[in-house]
């Protein structure tokens, strides 16, 4: 596995645990109080910061552990940018979906919790992508 | 399943009778990740026309000896 796969996989993990313990929070808060009362962005900023770190302190340990630190390469670089362009059309479909909620009013909770949604998911669709092409290789003519 | 591309190769041959070249070798010549050797030996990725010439190179033969591409 290349630094590059290995860091994918870090991403992918990361985002699932901590956007996944976010809504279990949010969620465990709604027993108690409306969902689009909640006073999320205390939360939504301590989120973000400890998922930057744990992506930062993951790459650091395992670059320790493996002593492996390759580059990318033409590959690595093929695989990204195949990648990001799957994901850039879930993420582009998705702002559609915010876009909507802004224009309809809704409450800021929903248009937030939309757009974090869809930058999860564009994310976790450009890591599975790049995952399933590492393993199988890249469409024919790309 | 891997994916096969349309561009076959001989480059696990070439390496074999190069002394038995091990990928790592040929990667680092390659400027490429053994990873990417691997994937082209097993037909998963086809490399571009810089790294084909390169690996040529490596073996010291030409181009198409290393690389066929078969028309569907």
């Amino acid at each position: 596995m290349t630094s590059e796969e290995r860091s994918t996989w870090i991403v992918a993990a990361a985002t699932v645990l901590i956007y996944g313990w976010y809504a279990i929070k949010i969620l465990g808060d709604a027993a108690t109080t409306p969902l689009s009362k909640i006073d999320y962005q205390d939360l939504l900023i301590v989120m973000v910061v400890v998922f930057v770190a744990l992506i930062v302190v993951s790459h650091i340990l395992l670059a320790v552990v493996t002593r492996q630190v390759d580059g990318s390469d033409e590959r690595d670089r093929k695989i990204d940018r195949f990648g990001e362009y799957i994901g850039g059309y879930v993420l582009g479909t998705g702002l559609l979906v915010v876009l909507v909620l802004a224009m309809a009013e809704t409450e800021h909770f929903w248009i937030a919790h939309a757009a974090l949604g869809v930058l999860v998911l564009a994310e976790l669709v450009t890591d599975a992508t790049k995952i399933i092409l590492y393993r199988t290789g890249l469409p024919l003519g790309s | 399943m891997a994916r096969k591309t349309r561009v076959t190769n001989s480059v696990k041959a070439l390496r074999f009778n190069a002394d038995q070249m091990t990928q790592a070798d040929l990667a680092a010549k390659c400027d490429v990740t053994r990873q990417t050797i691997i994937a082209i030996e097993q037909g998963r990725f086809t490399p571009s026309l810089e790294t084909a010439f390169k690996i040529a190179r490596t073996f010291n033969v030409p181009l198409d000896e290393v690389f066929e591409y078969h028309e569907v």
